[in-house]
């Protein structure tokens, strides 16, 4: 996989989806809305727009 | 038998790296069909997603100065990535013109592709929108503004207006929202194959070619498991 482009210029929150924040103590919740399956990433931090700022991504750190 | 792949893809249209992301996967589609000899059965539809819902629609001013007042980045900072972005753009073919960009709120251009979809336009809709904004400086935050663009992809203006005046797709985009909420999408361009395969930003169109053989091979296999 090449790799991202990579800048100083600016540094932007990954894209990727986060685990959602889970709460069984008082089972599902039913109002909150729709439910997704968990994905399974092929490919993760690539260029993307966060809250409205569209810089490049973190470096990996080896 | 082959399957036909969809990609569900969530974007906003004030977003550079979709616009970038858009001509990579179409990089990607390209390099497939030259490699495979056919071009791939894969079904693309776009998918709302706002940036900034607290843009207003009459911003006066560049999307430049809306990251430096709105988002407290230095705007010598906020013009050094709009530079670095415009340059990406143009490597793939793509003219930004930031100078022109008239930032504004997208929620009624979200609307309007969910009426292009219904009407079969809403990837023409998508590419018009994305150039008016980024290339031509044109306004996409009126209903006026969007109906002539509407018009140039065959849309019809009047059915637009009303549309977009009453606010009939706006639960669709709401919808949309809640989704990408539900998968944990927090920024945008978002790749979801096959409803199982995810992939994050505008990535480069070798690793969109390897995304979609590998959501592909597994959707044959899933295909021949259940046929078993």
């Amino acid at each position: 996989m090449p790799d991202a482009p990579r800048s100083a210029v600016g540094r932007s929150a990954p894209a990727r989806p986060a685990p959602p924040e889970a709460d069984t103590a008082n089972g599902p919740d039913e109002s909150a809305g729709p439910t997704a399956p968990v994905l399974s990433m092929l490919a993760d931090d690539g260029a993307a727009c966060v809250d409205g700022v569209c810089a490049l991504p973190d470096p990996v750190t080896p | 038998m082959s399957q036909s792949l969809k990609i569900d893809i969530w974007s906003d249209v004030a977003c550079p790296w979709c616009y970038i992301g858009k001509r990579r996967l179409e990089s990607a589609l390209e390099r497939l069909t030259e490699r495979d000899g056919a071009r791939p059965d894969v079904t693309v539809e776009y998918h709302s997603f706002e940036l900034s819902p607290d843009t207003p629609v009459d911003f006066e001013g560049t999307a430049t100065e809306f990251l430096a007042r709105h988002k407290g980045i230095p705007l010598a900072q906020a013009q050094q990535m709009q530079d670095h972005v415009t340059r990406l753009a143009a490597a793939e073919g793509v003219e930004f013109r930031t100078d022109r960009v008239r930032h504004t709120r997208t929620l009624k251009a979200h609307e309007l592709l969910h009426l292009a979809k219904a009407h079969g336009k809403q990837y023409e809709m998508k590419e018009r929108l994305l150039a008016a904004y980024f290339t031509e400086g044109r306004h996409v935050g009126h209903s006026s503004d969007l109906a002539d663009l509407a018009a140039e992809v065959g849309l019809d203006r009047d059915e637009v207006l009303a549309a977009l005046d009453s606010g009939r797709f706006a639960g669709d985009v709401a919808a949309d929202i809640a989704q990408a909420r539900a998968y944990g999408i927090n920024g945008v361009p978002f790749f979801v194959l096959d409803g199982r395969y995810g992939v994050s930003g505008a990535q480069d169109p070798a690793v969109f070619v390897q995304a979609i053989d590998e959501a592909t091979k597994a959707a044959a296999g899933t295909e021949e498991h259940a046929d078993a």
